[in-house]
């Protein structure tokens, strides 16, 4: 069973749908956790969050088994706790996405996370340090230690493995109530062996960023060549999802 | 069937640790999917003043298996013809060059003499365009290579063999459609890593003659580029071409 917990749907909504549904259909994916968001839009405004929450909510709808959405959240924005009690009690979705408008231990993201835990959402924060390009409000490994820090109880969940996983992973290291998923074009060798020595394997999830930039390919064959055990590689294929989204321990 | 993994490395990598790395490693990991071959460079002597050096060493390892060398060339340092001779004298199948670290473009004088020499002795050029992804890079910078210049090498040195390893799918769509018609231009799986279905997009935009089969493993990991083949939905003929190419470059 695969359970990615970090795709995406982009703008043309119609045709990432499509990728996604024949992602699942060749390469076996049980079931998909996603936001929709514009990635060329970095601080989308009350009404550009609303459409893309919208829009998830519409391929929810139509793909119940498959699809699971995240409730793409703006924190600089007013109209929070409306987009988040729309998302959580109309379209019954399943976490908060932050991406990159404000870091994700600014103060404007505290009242989130109350509310999450409130509702127990988990919420998977974009993070990514790099060498070159960092956006001004990207999240890194160290914002999110910061978060897990001050919200013990908050399901949170590091994406990308940090990007680079040598700086991410340490940093959010001593917090167990930091997940990481493995999403992404960044597909080195030894980045999940790494992770699970750091972490242990009930910390990691298989995402894929698909399907724009990334593949499940990509990241599964990660987990695939990674010096594991089959219940690990099972945990990270989709128990720890199961449990962190569903409350189940498989 | 032969079936030839054409950039594979072994070695250490000064960044991180690298779980595995000897050839024992790989040959087991290649056995386990098939892969009867390979072209391998040295990882040492990318960073070796007198990469030499760490050619000769590799070349020992290699004698006797059904792998090949590809010797390391800085075109930057002394005795060039000398360097091209001792490849030729170790028995390399090819000559492999990183510009983005060795810090040249490939309109550089000592790199279009290279070139020459190689298209003489009949060695194939294996042009590195990264060893990571630049956003991973830790205290050292690379620049970017640049492929401008390609098209005037290839029809300058029409007989010589050019392996672009680890170029980007976007990076070889901007070569279209000069590359399409390019008999002495080729480019490995390794790098097709943004997007869904890339390897059957990239045999639909040029053909099967111009790829060949390339992890750039140990720092990669191999079974994500493997599954990206293996699951491509393509005919028998053009997998089987990917996986043989290789035959061409000998």
């Amino acid at each position: 069973m695969k359970i990615d917990v970090h795709a995406h749907l982009m703008p043309d909504w119609h045709e990432s749908e499509r990728a996604l549904l024949e992602g699942a259909e060749r390469y076996g994916i049980d079931r998909y956790y996603v936001s929709a968001l514009d990635g060329t839009v970095f601080f989308p405004n009350e009404e550009q969050i609303a459409s893309y929450n919208a829009a998830m909510y519409d391929f929810m709808r139509r793909e119940p088994e498959l699809i699971r959405g995240y409730c793409y959240v703006n924190p600089c924005n007013r109209d929070v706790f409306d987009v988040l009690r729309r998302g959580h009690d109309a379209y019954g979705m399943s976490g908060v996405k932050l991406w990159v408008a404000c870091f994700c231990d600014d103060p404007r993201v505290y009242p989130i996370v109350e509310y999450c835990i409130e509702n127990d959402w988990p919420i998977l924060m974009h993070s990514f340090h790099k060498a070159v390009g960092q956006l001004p409000y990207e999240t890194t490994g160290p914002h999110v230690a910061a978060l897990a820090k001050r919200y013990p109880e908050a399901k949170l969940i590091m994406a990308h493995l940090g990007a680079n996983c040598y700086h991410g992973i340490r940093a959010i290291e001593a917090y167990p109530n930091v997940m990481v998923d493995c999403s992404g074009t960044i597909f080195r060798r030894d980045d999940i062996d790494y992770t699970v020595e750091r972490l242990g394997a009930r910390r990691v999830m298989l995402g894929t960023d698909m399907p724009s930039p990334g593949c499940m390919l990509t990241n599964y064959g990660q987990l695939l060549e990674a010096e594991l055990t089959t219940e690990e590689r099972e945990l990270i294929a989709w128990k720890n999802a199961v449990r962190i989204f569903d409350n189940v321990e498989e | 069937m032969e079936r030839w993994d054409c950039n594979v490395l072994v070695g250490h990598w000064p960044f991180r640790y690298l779980r595995k790395n000897t050839l024992a490693d790989l040959r087991e990991l290649h056995k386990a999917h098939d892969i009867t071959g390979g072209i391998i460079a040295s990882l040492d002597a990318v960073f070796y003043n007198d990469p030499l050096e760490g050619d000769r060493l590799l070349a020992r390892q290699l004698a006797g298996t059904s792998y090949r060398l590809a010797a390391t060339i800085n075109p930057k340092l002394p005795a060039l013809e000398e360097n091209v001779e001792a490849a030729v004298s170790l028995g390399a199948a090819a000559v492999r060059v990183y510009p983005g670290i060795h810090g040249y473009a490939l309109d550089d004088e000592e790199f279009l003499r290279l070139c020459g020499l190689l298209e003489e002795k009949g060695l194939p050029l294996f042009l590195t365009m990264r060893m990571e992804d630049i956003r991973l890079e830790y205290l050292f910078h690379t620049e970017p290579v640049s492929l401008e210049p390609l098209e005037n090498v290839a029809a300058r040195f029409p007989a010589l063999r050019i392996v672009l390893l680890s170029a980007f799918n976007h990076e070889l769509e901007a070569l279209l459609p000069w590359l399409r018609g390019a008999e002495n231009v080729f480019f490995d799986t390794c790098g097709l890593k943004y997007d869904l279905f890339t390897v059957e997009r990239a045999l639909e935009a040029f053909g099967k003659e111009h790829i060949v089969f390339g992890s750039q493993w140990p720092l990669n990991c191999f079974t994500s580029t493997w599954l990206k083949v293996e699951e491509a939905r393509c005919s028998d003929e053009e997998r089987t071409a990917v996986y043989q190419n290789f035959a061409k470059l000998l």
